[in-house]
């Protein structure tokens, strides 16, 4: 986990200056890819470190609702050494549940 | 002359108010008046059962709702203790309408010593009974679980715990929808909550804010 910050501060820094989007502020980037990375850690049982960040889509488009989405592509290496993808779907803009400002996701590969 | 008419007129009115047809006051007497009662939430039956109320749990077969709506119109959490018998199942309706129908349903079943649990929203339903922390609960013994239902995401968030953990967020979970590819089956369209049991004892449920907050 020591490189999460890390990989955090570079992803935001990177889409904020070449993506820049007006619905997706870097902080609300910032805490939507720590939350992939959670979930990740949490389910597959494995540290930060395994987990690589492959792409950062903002401008995702559900075709079944035409809602825009934050799209997070990752791989990883599982606890049996097997590597592994995962693609995760963010809420972007005033997902806002129960009044609070942070993005929501949800694994959906 | 005129002024008598106008207090006659007046006095019509307020006797008019009095008397009339007031569905919320009926509910509230409803509520007052029942003995139908889970952990001090009133319930109305909607199909005829064979349940039988003591007070505070409600045991047999039937169909219940709540004679209140759920907590929070975007998200509730729901605290339920139950004792199954062989191939029992109690049915949790959430965010549905007033006969428990087009809602976010949480279905626990016994099969022997394990639970079928599954999720069923909008005609579709979603089996997690193969979840590590799900399989390992014992169905013979009282089953205790807490769950968040986020029912202004689409589709609706789901976050389940055992009721002994003493920290409720998404690291102590034992499912987190968000964690899964196959998340739940839909979302709720309704505002209130109920049961169906099927030879099953409801020993507690309560309704009130979510433990996670987004």
């Amino acid at each position: 986990m020591k490189f999460l910050p890390l990989v955090i501060m570079m992803l935001v820094s990177t889409v904020a200056t070449a993506a820049p989007h007006e619905e997706i502020t870097p902080l609300q980037l910032g805490q939507a890819t720590l939350e992939t990375v959670k979930s990740l850690t949490r389910k597959e049982k494995i540290t930060a470190d395994k987990i690589q960040i492959l792409s950062v889509n903002p401008e995702f488009v559900d075709t079944s609702s035409n809602e825009e989405l934050l799209e997070i592509k990752m791989s990883f290496v599982s606890p049996a050494g097997a590597a592994k993808e995962a693609r995760f779907l963010c809420h972007a803009v005033d997902h806002a549940v129960f009044e609070s400002a942070l993005p929501h996701c949800h694994r959906v590969q | 002359m005129l002024k008598i008419v106008l207090i006659v007129l007046s006095s019509l009115a307020l006797l008019a108010c009095s008397g009339g047809n007031n569905p919320d006051r009926q509910l509230q007497q409803k509520a007052a008046d029942t003995k139908q009662i889970i952990s001090g939430i009133a319930y109305d039956v909607i199909q005829p059962s064979t349940l039988t109320f003591d007070g505070t749990k409600a045991s047999g077969s039937g169909k219940i709702v709540a004679l209140t709506s759920v907590n929070n119109p975007k998200g509730s959490a729901f605290k339920i203790a139950l004792d199954l018998e062989d191939n029992g199942e109690v049915i949790l309706h959430t965010y549905s309408d007033n006969k428990l129908k087009n809602g976010f349903d949480i279905s626990i079943a016994r099969q022997g010593g394990k639970i079928k649990f599954t999720l069923t929203s909008a005609g579709k339903t979603i089996d997690y009974s193969e979840l590590e922390g799900l399989a390992a609960i014992n169905a013979v013994e009282t089953i205790e679980l807490s769950m968040d239902v986020h029912n202004n995401e689409s589709p609706a968030h789901f976050i389940l715990w055992k009721s002994s953990e003493a920290t409720f967020d998404e690291n102590t979970a034992l499912l987190n929808s968000a964690d899964e590819p196959q998340a739940t089956p839909g979302k709720g369209s309704g505002l209130f909550f109920g049961l169906t049991l099927k030879d099953a004892s409801v020993i507690g449920l309560t309704n009130h804010k979510p433990y996670v907050s987004h």
